[in-house]
């Protein structure tokens, strides 16, 4: 999930320089929402009877009756998000460009993750799986395990970076056209999405499910792209909700036509209420939202997206049997905390510091005109 | 050399206020405009539906692709209420002092009560020559008592008489509007949360009312759409008077909490999802209020958005009288795909007729 790029990005819209300091809170929340929904399901299979889910069930998801643990909220705010801001980044960089700096900002501290959460496992402790071979280690650091069943998946939430993927793809093959004809690539994303839905709806293997899954999600980030561009002007309003519209309704197609994918029955209105509020957070410039915390906790957001759950599941299974879960919830708290905070500062932010210097670099020595020898 | 106008900076184009009316602002004609296309479309065109037991393509559809999968039931015509009340709710909040005056508020207060007395006279007649209406619960005898009671909003207050202009609760909470936001001006300057939290307890008041007195029932049932208005007054609030938006929030939560504890409370409103409606509703006006531009105000100043938002309040109560009524005669003769156009148009023949006699009378 590419919640970091929009913390170091300002969003310009015609006119004027304007942060949305509004998604950062938003990026804070879905990440608040994913990891409750992990750690709340896992204390659930363990027979842990935990109050804040509890109270959360009573007053939130049954009146509005969202998906059991809240799920998707977390998800779909990122991947709307996501949509919005690549579109941004997007419309100044070139398609090599823009594809490399989006590798060199996920894929170093995905594959931390993965290699920490490899080796976590061969260890004896909680999440012992000793049969993990090296195949399973590069199988999963390459995403190939979401579609070959002999992999085991390490990290299960890295399954949201194939449609980020997917889009980014879309987005960097749209580059050229986008910037002649601003409403082609919207165009062509509900003609894509909606003859792939036709096209792939087997789930008979790993392989077609999770194509399908991805095709599924896919018009999330659309929705997000499309507030993006009526957002700076480049698309007109009523064009812009047209398309909208016509990303909801496929939304919809793949869960009427489907039974599994997406799991739960609440997506689409969870999508609404997602797009909504990320049209009405777009003007929010109150102090909360502008606070210096809410900004720093926004930029951890990824990695906390990343480690939460190997960091959840192994300190919650080895500490819920020897304290209370109050302690075990704290600490377990206090250490995602502090893993996703070094992932984020010795991983994240170095590798794209480095490679946005060698990019820097290299343009430097392109500029310089060559010797000619006379 | 000619100085390259294209460098000289262009003041923007002033935008013209639509012409709707005075103090209505643009996004306020388009979402009542909007909430009066839903409600006719969910309480004449998809409960008459229901009702008759026939299957309608239209409808079919937007239920399998839009109702079901929004969670948004009835379709779509609490949602269009619920708008309606927001609506109300910040129109009545933006007053002015002049239109606070106990002459005008009077008036407003009688511009609401007209159509719903034209509506239970009509819907009287009607059922004297038999005529199908939407009533409820569904007719058995009615007297004179119950008629009179309907003038005065009795049986959508107290007992279970039956109601012969269902919605007709809808104006009396717009009223409410009207005294409350009166009520609270003098506060409106410094703390305005004062009063809107005391609305707040208030309503929650009434809604505990009505679940401990049984005959109070229903008054507790239109008591739980009382946030609605105060929702609106709070967005107005926000929005043109300054009120902090956290304290915004706090008491948009309240009112929010009054409507989720209401819907298990009462089996009239049990699994009607009432609460997400609210949401939906709250977020949808917000948008319509925070993002007018251009095309909203385009919107707005066209014919069909400005004719909607100003008969609002006669299509809202007529539909269950002229629309059933139409509806069911021409349903004789007619498909219902055909029949149910024809009596969308009679009914808003009925709300232009009603709406030009009662300005022609304010005029004389």
């Amino acid at each position: 999930m590419n919640a970091l790029d929009a913390p170091t990005l300002p969003i310009r819209v015609p006119g004027r320089l304007d942060y949305l300091h509004g998604f950062d809170l938003m990026r804070v929340v879905a990440a608040v929402l994913v990891a409750y929904g992990h750690i709340a399901g896992w204390l659930a299979a363990y027979d842990h009877d935990w109050n804040v889910r509890g109270f959360l069930d009573t007053t939130v998801v049954e009146p509005l009756r969202l998906n059991n643990l809240m799920g998707f909220t977390g998800v779909g705010t990122f991947l709307v998000i996501s949509g919005f801001v690549i579109t941004y980044v997007a419309t100044k960089e070139t398609p090599g460009q823009f594809l490399l700096r989006r590798a060199f900002r996920l894929l170093p501290a995905l594959w931390l993750t993965v290699t920490l959460a490899w080796l976590l496992y061969q260890t004896s402790w909680v999440l012992h799986r000793p049969e993990l071979s090296l195949g399973d280690l590069w199988a999963n650091l390459f995403l190939v395990n979401f579609f070959d069943g002999q992999w085991f998946t390490l990290v299960a939430v890295a399954w949201t970076l194939l449609v980020q993927f997917t889009f980014y793809l879309f987005v960097a093959a749209t580059i050229p056209l986008g910037r002649r004809h601003p409403w082609l690539p919207p165009a062509l994303a509900v003609t894509a999405v909606s003859v792939l839905l036709s096209l792939v709806n087997t789930t008979d293997n790993l392989a077609t499910a999770q194509l399908r899954t991805v095709i599924t999600f896919l018009p999330v980030v659309f929705l997000g792209q499309l507030v993006s561009l009526v957002r700076s002007g480049l698309l007109p309003v009523v064009l812009g909700t047209v398309f909208g519209i016509l990303q909801f309704l496929l939304f919809v197609r793949a869960g009427l036509t489907n039974e599994g994918i997406p799991a739960g029955e609440a997506h689409a209105r969870t999508l609404v209420l997602v797009v909504v509020i990320t049209v009405l957070m777009m003007g929010a410039r109150g102090r909360l939202v502008r606070s210096s915390w809410i900004a720093t906790a926004a930029k951890r957001t990824y990695s906390v997206f990343l480690t939460h759950i190997p960091v959840a599941y192994t300190l919650l299974g080895l500490l819920t049997p020897r304290t209370s879960l109050f302690v075990a919830l704290a600490v377990t708290v206090a250490a995602v905390v502090v893993v996703s905070e070094l992932v984020y500062r010795l991983v994240e932010v170095p590798v794209y510091r480095w490679y946005r210097r060698r990019e820097r670099f290299g343009r430097a020595r392109a500029a310089v005109p060559e010797r000619t020898g006379t | 050399m000619a100085m390259n106008q294209t460098n000289t900076p262009t003041p923007p184009t002033p935008v013209a206020p639509p012409p709707a009316g005075a103090g209505v602002t643009s996004p306020i004609v388009v979402v009542r405009a909007a909430a009066t296309v839903l409600v006719v479309y969910g309480f004449l065109v998809g409960l008459w539906t229901s009702r008759s037991g026939e299957s309608l393509w239209l409808v079919d559809t937007v239920r399998e692709w839009l109702n079901r999968p929004l969670g948004i039931g009835e379709d779509f015509g609490v949602l269009g209420v619920m708008l309606l009340l927001l609506a109300f709710g910040y129109q009545a909040a933006g007053m002015s002092a002049a239109e606070r005056s106990p002459g005008r508020l009077g008036l407003a207060a009688l511009r609401l009560y007209l159509p719903v007395a034209v509506a239970v006279v009509l819907a009287a007649a009607a059922l004297l020559v038999g005529a199908t209406v939407w009533v409820a619960p569904d007719a058995g005898e009615v007297s004179v008592a119950d008629y009179l009671g309907n003038l005065v909003w009795a049986p959508h207050l107290v007992g279970d008489a039956i109601r012969l202009v269902p919605l007709a609760w809808v104006p009396l909470l717009a009223i409410l509007a009207l005294a409350m936001a009166a009520a609270s001006a003098p506060l409106r300057a410094g703390a305005h949360w004062v009063p809107l939290g005391c609305q707040l307890a208030a309503t929650g008041l009434l809604v505990w009312l009505g679940l401990a007195v049984p005959e109070l029932a229903r008054l507790g049932v239109v008591a739980s759409f009382l946030p609605l208005v105060i929702l609106g007054q709070i967005v107005w609030s926000c929005r043109d008077n300054g009120m902090p938006t956290w304290v915004g929030v706090l008491l948009g939560t309240g009112c929010w909490a009054v409507v989720a504890l209401a819907e298990p409370a009462y089996p009239e409103l049990d699994n009607w999802w009432y609460p997400l409606t609210t949401v939906f509703a709250v977020l949808f006006f917000l948008v319509a209020v925070q993002c007018a531009g251009p095309v909203s105000q385009a919107v707005a100043r066209s014919a069909p958005a400005r004719w909607l938002s100003s008969r609002s309040e006669w299509l809202l109560v007529l539909l269950g009288v002229v629309g059933f009524a139409a509806t069911d005669l021409l349903t004789a003769a007619l498909p219902p795909a055909v029949a149910l156009p024809l009596a969308v148009a009679l009914l808003c023949g009925a709300a232009e007729l009603c709406h030009l006699v009662t300005r022609a009378r304010r005029a004389g």
